[in-house]
């Protein structure tokens, strides 16, 4: 995936009258990578990529594709493609007129369409459905009709504006799948834009988080999960256990950091930009800690009481209570050997490994981190 | 005899009573679209008709010895009054308001029934469940979400019929309404006379526009 | 079909009673033998169809009116189909902008009428004719045609055209392949209720109408203002109201195929 930059976009600002939807943006996308920004709405994740798309115009910020600007150029000459958050198929149109409309409007030769055309509608699996007409069509069908239409254009970026969303999740996962194995068998290059966090995780080889016009965090799932840059990001992507404390002290030649809360002293590994005394929050996600046995082996515990008991069927999760009051989950892959009854109290271990320190709550100057709608 | 404003708004306030029950049921009682759209088609097809033509075409009604006049004196001639005379309805302010309040439906049915339309019927369900009994139904709910239609009919109705000069002179014979006195004006080219006159009545019309616009948003309704 | 059912059916009924009153004794009368308009009916005759097509002053103000009709009608689609789509976006005195297309609707057709007249003739100095009618009438028509296209407009119509844009369209490409495909049954439409709206217009056509090559109503006005009204009328009523009616309906017939006459939203 070390490549070329595909699209470099830099400073990109855009306000709606009073409002900066997008507020200094600046990211890079390498050629034939899955780039996936993510975000609560109003985050300004889409405006981004309308932006990229050309169907915004930017206040300020640049726009380069394959090392030209593009600021300047009219949408249709652009060598992007977006598939639509409620797919925009043409429902005057049959399967065959939607797939074939790009190269139609380039003026391409029939045979040539009609050749390229029913190569995509293989590789979709919908051969032979091109005279259906849109309003016929499941709507897994459709979806791919809308993958169909943009991909027959190879473009340099594929653009994805929420694509999939409001269907049942058996026909989503199947889309999500579909996505993926196209971009591993294509190698397209792709922005896709979502608010949901398992979608970014599946498809994503980077991943940004944006809230409030700003990025958060840019990194692969791996880095935004384990190392959330800002409480924001923590709580965004998938759950989290927080307590809060201060920076009691920094151990640089152990690479540790020492947090000091209401219940505990705590080790994380070190983290470069926090100083001794500082407010901080230790982190843990919550499939992490361990109970009972192999709890007394941690370099971090907890007491806690339990409070809750939720069987999932794949996974279990115990809502414990700090004697602080605060929630801390663990999520088990089956019950502990001693089982655990509500209300009774339990040590909990967490590996200096697994926790992490995070010093800001969010990119976002003054955010309440606690009152902020997080996902939908 | 009427001055023009009060013949306007007398049958701004008719055509408000005939049309909302027209509205209502068109909007949501009938449940297929077919007929919805029929009864509409039908009733609106009329309008496009020569307004002219439309006008004379009253006078076998009016007329004394016309439709109604028949069916007045076989009424009264059916209760024994032997000697009843035959009566016209032509050159009344009668006569006038019957015509328009055939000219002038559309304008008032189209906006209201608009308005309803836009009601998901589940809120009149929603209203029974909270123990409100049709009319109570009607008046709080129906009503006051169909009234930037009921206000926007009358806009239109009003204006129209202050300025209507063909019904007054041809059905009305020669009732003066301003709409009359203008158009005279101007066929006798005494235009400074005739545009002053509109003017004011255009000023009139605006000022009614403008209250009755303030508390409706069209582009609201529309878009 | 219940009490209340039926009660509604009769008022409705009645309502259309009322309404369709006088042209079913126009169509009747004008086959009547005499020259009279009142009861009670004579027979059935043709004279008056045969006396109104022989009338050179009629027939040729009718030209004129057909004539008129059409130029209306397409300056009213041309306008009220780019101001409807114009109008999706907001922009600087948008909601003014609308509200001035409005108002000539709503604008006394007197007035209108007049002050055309004066423009026409002292400003312009351009003769009265049948293209001062159109532009005038077309002051008239183009917000109705305006309001039937809000309307009616499909919500997803911007969506396809993004779409479009982002498939390699240009906005041409994207107005030809798209936008015009979606709105055309509704450009039929306004059409039709534009060219019978200007057909049997009066109030605004008497001022600006040459006097010498009248519109049909302008004539009708005169002549029916001044001395009592023959059959002769009836039967150019009853030709026109089949016509028209023909029109109209033909237009519904299409919109209801489309899906309604207005759309739910």
């Amino acid at each position: 995936m070390d490549g070329p930059s595909k699209l470099v976009v830099q400073g990109l600002t855009k306000r709606f009258g009073k409002v900066v939807a997008v507020n200094e943006v600046s990211f890079e996308i390498r050629d034939g990578e899955f780039f996936v920004i993510i975000g609560p709405s109003g985050c300004g994740k889409t405006t981004s990529l309308r932006c990229v798309a050309g169907l915004e115009t930017p206040d300020s910020g640049s726009i380069r594709v394959s090392g030209s600007d593009i600021g300047n150029m009219p949408v249709y000459k652009r060598d992007v493609c977006i598939v639509f958050q409620d797919l925009a198929l043409f429902a005057h149109m049959n399967v065959f007129d939607n797939v074939s409309f790009g190269l139609r409007m380039m003026g391409y030769p029939k045979d040539r369409i009609e050749k390229e055309v029913n190569e995509v509608l293989r590789l979709v699996r919908l051969e032979g459905l091109g005279d259906r007409r849109i309003t016929e069509l499941s709507g897994g069908q459709k979806q791919r009709v809308a993958l169909a239409r943009s991909l027959v254009l190879k473009p340099s970026i594929l653009l994805f504006d929420e694509p999939i969303g409001g269907s049942e999740p058996e026909l989503r996962d199947r889309m999500l799948g579909e996505i993926k194995d196209l971009h591993r068998r294509l190698g397209f290059t792709a922005l896709y834009v979502t608010h949901d966090q398992e979608q970014a995780m599946r498809l994503a080889d980077r991943i940004m988080v944006m809230n409030q016009g700003s990025i958060e965090q840019i990194g692969t799932p791996e880095e935004v999960y384990l190392n959330p840059a800002t409480l924001f990001v923590a709580k965004f992507v998938g759950d989290i256990n927080l307590v809060r404390g201060k920076v009691a002290s920094i151990d640089s030649n152990e690479k540790r950091v020492e947090v000091e809360t209401e219940v505990g002293t705590f080790l994380a590994p070190i983290r470069e930009d926090v100083i001794v005394g500082e407010p901080v929050a230790y982190a843990v996600r919550p499939e992490k800690p361990l109970v009972g046995k192999d709890a007394a082996n941690c370099a971090n515990k907890f007491h806690a009481k339990l409070k809750d008991r939720i069987y999932r069927g794949s996974n279990l999760e115990y809502v414990f209570e700090l004697p602080n009051g605060d929630e801390f989950k663990v999520l088990l892959a089956e019950e502990p050997a001693t089982r655990i009854e509500i209300g009774e109290e339990a040590i909990l271990g967490c590996r200096i490994e697994d926790s992490v320190v995070i010093s800001k709550s969010s990119v976002i100057e003054g955010l309440d981190i606690d009152r902020v709608t997080l996902g939908e | 005899m009427l001055t023009t404003v009060e013949l306007a708004a007398l049958i701004t306030v008719i055509l408000v009573a005939i049309s909302l029950p027209i509205a209502y049921i068109l909007a949501i009682k009938v449940k297929s679209d077919a007929i919805k759209n029929l009864v509409l088609l039908v009733a609106l097809a009329p309008f496009w008709i020569d307004w002219n033509i439309r006008m004379i075409a009253w006078y076998p009604v009016f007329g004394a010895n016309g439709f109604l006049s028949s069916i007045y004196l076989w009424i009264l001639k059916g209760l024994g009054y032997s000697n009843a005379e035959p009566v016209s309805l032509l050159f009344t302010n009668a006569s006038v308001i019957i015509t328009w309040i055939q000219s002038l439906l559309l304008f008032m049915v189209v906006p209201i029934y608009l308005m309803m339309l836009r009601m998901d019927p589940i809120v009149l369900k929603a209203a029974s469940t909270l123990r409100a009994s049709t009319l109570k139904t009607f008046y709080h709910i129906t009503l006051k979400w169909s009234l930037p239609g009921i206000l926007i009919g009358s806009v239109f109705v009003f204006s129209l019929a202050m300025v209507d000069y063909a019904t007054p002179l041809l059905v009305g014979g020669g009732l003066p309404t301003i709409g009359v006195i203008i158009w005279q004006l101007g066929s006798y080219y005494d235009w400074t006379k005739a545009m002053a006159l509109s003017t004011l009545v255009l000023a009139i019309i605006l000022v009614v526009v403008a209250i009755t616009l303030r508390r409706v948003s069209i582009t609201r309704i529309l878009y | 079909m219940n009490k209340s059912d039926l009660l509604m059916a009769v008022y409705i009924g009645g309502i259309l009673f009322l309404v369709y009153l006088p042209m079913a004794h126009m169509i009747v009368f004008s086959f009547n033998t005499l020259p009279l308009l009142y009861y009670p009916f004579q027979g059935w005759s043709l004279r008056w169809y045969n006396a109104f097509i022989n009338d050179p002053g009629l027939i040729g103000s009718l030209q004129n009116s057909i004539i008129q009709a059409g130029i209306t009608t397409v300056v009213t689609v041309a306008v009220s189909a780019s101001t409807a789509l114009a109008l999706r976006r907001r922009f600087p005195l948008h909601d003014a902008f609308f509200y001035m297309i409005l108002l000539g609707m709503i604008y006394p057709g007197v007035t209108l009428g007049l002050t055309n007249l004066v423009v026409d003739i002292r400003v312009f100095n351009i003769p009265l004719s049948i293209w001062t009618v159109s532009s005038t009438l077309s002051v008239w028509t183009v917000p109705f045609g305006l309001l039937i296209l809000m309307m009616r407009f499909d919500p997803n119509l911007s969506r396809y055209e993004e779409a479009a844009r982002t498939h390699r369209a240009s906005e041409w490409k994207v107005f030809t392949n798209i936008t015009f495909p979606l709105i055309r049954t509704e450009l039929i439409v306004v059409a039709l209720f534009a060219f019978t709206m200007a057909l049997g217009e009066v109030f605004r056509s008497t001022f600006v109408s040459s006097l010498t090559a009248p519109v049909l109503p302008v004539l009708l006005l005169s002549t029916l203002g001044t001395k009592p009204p023959t059959p002769e009328y009836f039967a150019l009523g009853t030709v026109i109201t089949v016509v028209s009616l023909s029109a109209i309906l033909i237009g519904g017939a299409i919109l209801v195929r489309r899906g309604g006459l207005v759309t739910k939203r």
